[in-house]
């Protein structure tokens, strides 16, 4: 069933806040400890405020550019932030 | 005289063909067209007047399990054929006729009852499916009554399959009785395991907690979710106007009427599933959309599905256990896990989660020290989402120490080159 289309999609798309809360909540509602496949634990975005949403989601991707910064610098000599576990 | 006619309405031919003594079990829908092309006076009373354009269709598709008997087949135009495919879906059960498709999805059952080899429909009585026995005396005034009343119909037809068990009980007497009794027939019908759910979920004569209710009321909120979600995201928004009903590709799952209650877990739970197969399979994730519905359904979650994936639907139950949804609910959240399948998405150069829809941080790239205070950062969100009052201000103070920690653990590794060895595993 996969196309080469919906894996481009997939690979260029943007994080959103409305996806974020609409997949963690229904997994909250489903009453996963863990998304499925990602393991990554279930936030029950619904029941936040929407501020506490908004700070929640921001941190989620300051995390996730510095994990591209800090990979960034990782092709750099000497670097000394990142496990060379991986090539 | 009691005729299949009386009640079998429109083009439901079933009498025609026993009259002409070919009410053998099984029929090719071939051979049936050509019987009715080779005399056009046969349409008589079947709503046609030429064969022109004219085919015999199965009312459950073959695909769905669906079989060659005159009582799961329908006269319709070609191009309404091609139209409804392999799919058995509600505007289906309403071009039939809901008499009709409760004819067929009982015969279905009884030959997957009997098994094909042995199939004998001998007995079946489609008078008995559409008019149980105390109300059997004015058939004809109950079916007129069925179709010229649009609220009945409707009520019906959002309990369809509920409805549909309750009749092998034979616990109904009349029309009237009949919606009265949705209520606690839906109680006493409601799988209470997840094991009969699926069992449910994959029989196509069920079509289990699809609404079909396409009102305005219903579609509005989920459809203008849609399409914000859509814009967001930079999919092309679905074609939908205020105040509209719900457009025909899309379906709604709910609970069953006089279920007000949530949604039972292990439904949530499968549709979570398909969802995700969905969402991993093509990326077109308006393909299956969660929302809360409103005003009667206040506070119950939904989903918003197109017609097409609800083969899929009834795939998943079909192949799903009670014990896998079981050990998934338990799944505790690892670093590890979260380490690896991260990883791998990152690798894959997603930036969002296929399915949770999370940023993709690439905890790969993070030196140990970095790993353990994001996941903890994770954790501590996790745990205030999920806090009850007593327990608040406990897990406030657990995710700002995490934070806080997280923030250290960056500043120390930006700023002091000695944080981590060239090796990636130095100490502090």
């Amino acid at each position: 069933m996969e196309t080469p289309e919906s894996l481009e999609q997939m690979a260029t798309a943007r994080p959103s806040r409305s996806l974020w809360r609409q997949m963690n909540a229904t997994f909250a509602v489903a009453r996963l400890e863990a998304a499925p496949l990602t393991g990554a634990p279930v936030v029950d975005v619904d029941a936040l405020s929407e501020e506490e949403e908004r700070t929640y989601f921001d941190v989620l991707l300051a995390m996730q550019k510095f994990a591209k910064m800090v990979k960034q610098r990782a092709s750099t000599p000497n670097d000394t932030l990142v496990q060379h576990t991986r090539p | 005289m009691r005729t299949a006619r009386a009640v079998w309405s429109n083009r439901g031919f079933g009498a025609h063909l026993v009259e002409a003594g070919l009410d053998n079990a099984l029929l090719r829908t071939d051979y049936v067209t050509d019987w009715f092309k080779s005399d056009p006076a046969r349409l008589v009373g079947t709503g046609f007047t030429t064969t022109d354009d004219l085919t015999v269709d199965h009312v459950v598709p073959k695909e769905l399990g669906g079989i060659d008997s005159k009582f799961n087949m329908h006269l319709m135009l070609r191009s309404d054929n091609s139209r409804f495919g392999m799919y058995y879906t509600p505007e289906k059960v309403e071009y039939v006729g809901a008499l009709n498709a409760k004819v067929a999805q009982r015969v279905v059952q009884l030959a997957r009852r009997q098994g094909l080899d042995r199939y004998d429909e001998s007995d079946f009585d489609p008078l008995e499916v559409q008019c149980p026995a105390p109300s059997r005396k004015r058939p004809l005034d109950a079916d007129l009554e069925a179709e010229s009343d649009p609220e009945s119909e409707h009520k019906r037809g959002v309990m369809e399959p509920m409805m549909a068990n309750a009749q092998m009980q034979g616990d109904e007497h009349d029309e009237d009785e009949k919606v009265s009794q949705e209520v606690s027939v839906a109680r006493v019908e409601m799988p209470h395991s997840a094991a009969v759910l699926f069992k449910r979920m994959s029989d196509p004569c069920e079509q289990f907690g699809v609404s079909q209710d396409r009102s305005s009321a219903m579609a509005a909120k989920p459809m203008r979710e849609l399409k914000q979600f859509c814009e967001e995201i930079g999919v092309p928004p679905p074609a939908y106007g205020y105040n509209q009903p719900l457009p025909d590709e899309y379906v709604i799952i709910q609970a069953p009427k006089g279920l007000r209650g949530k949604l039972p877990s292990y439904l949530k739970m499968i549709c979570v599933k398909v969802l995700s197969y969905l969402v991993l399979s093509t990326y077109e994730r308006t393909r299956m959309f969660p929302f809360m519905g409103t005003r009667a359904n206040s506070g119950k979650w939904m989903f918003l599905m197109q017609k097409r994936d609800l083969p899929v639907l009834r795939l998943f139950a079909s192949k799903e256990s009670e014990e896998a949804l079981k050990r998934e609910q338990k799944q505790t959240p690892t670093l590890a896990i979260w380490e690896r399948m991260q990883s791998m998405l990152a690798d894959a150069t997603f930036p969002v989660e296929p399915v949770g829809g999370s940023p993709v941080i690439n905890v790969a790239a993070l030196s140990h020290l970095l790993k353990e205070p994001f996941f903890n950062v994770l954790l501590g969100m996790r745990g205030l989402s999920m806090a009850k009052a007593e327990t608040f201000d406990a897990t406030r103070t657990a995710l700002l120490t995490a934070l806080n920690e997280a923030i250290q653990a960056v500043r120390r590794a930006h700023g002091d080159a000695r944080v981590v060895g060239a090796d990636g595993d130095g100490e502090a």
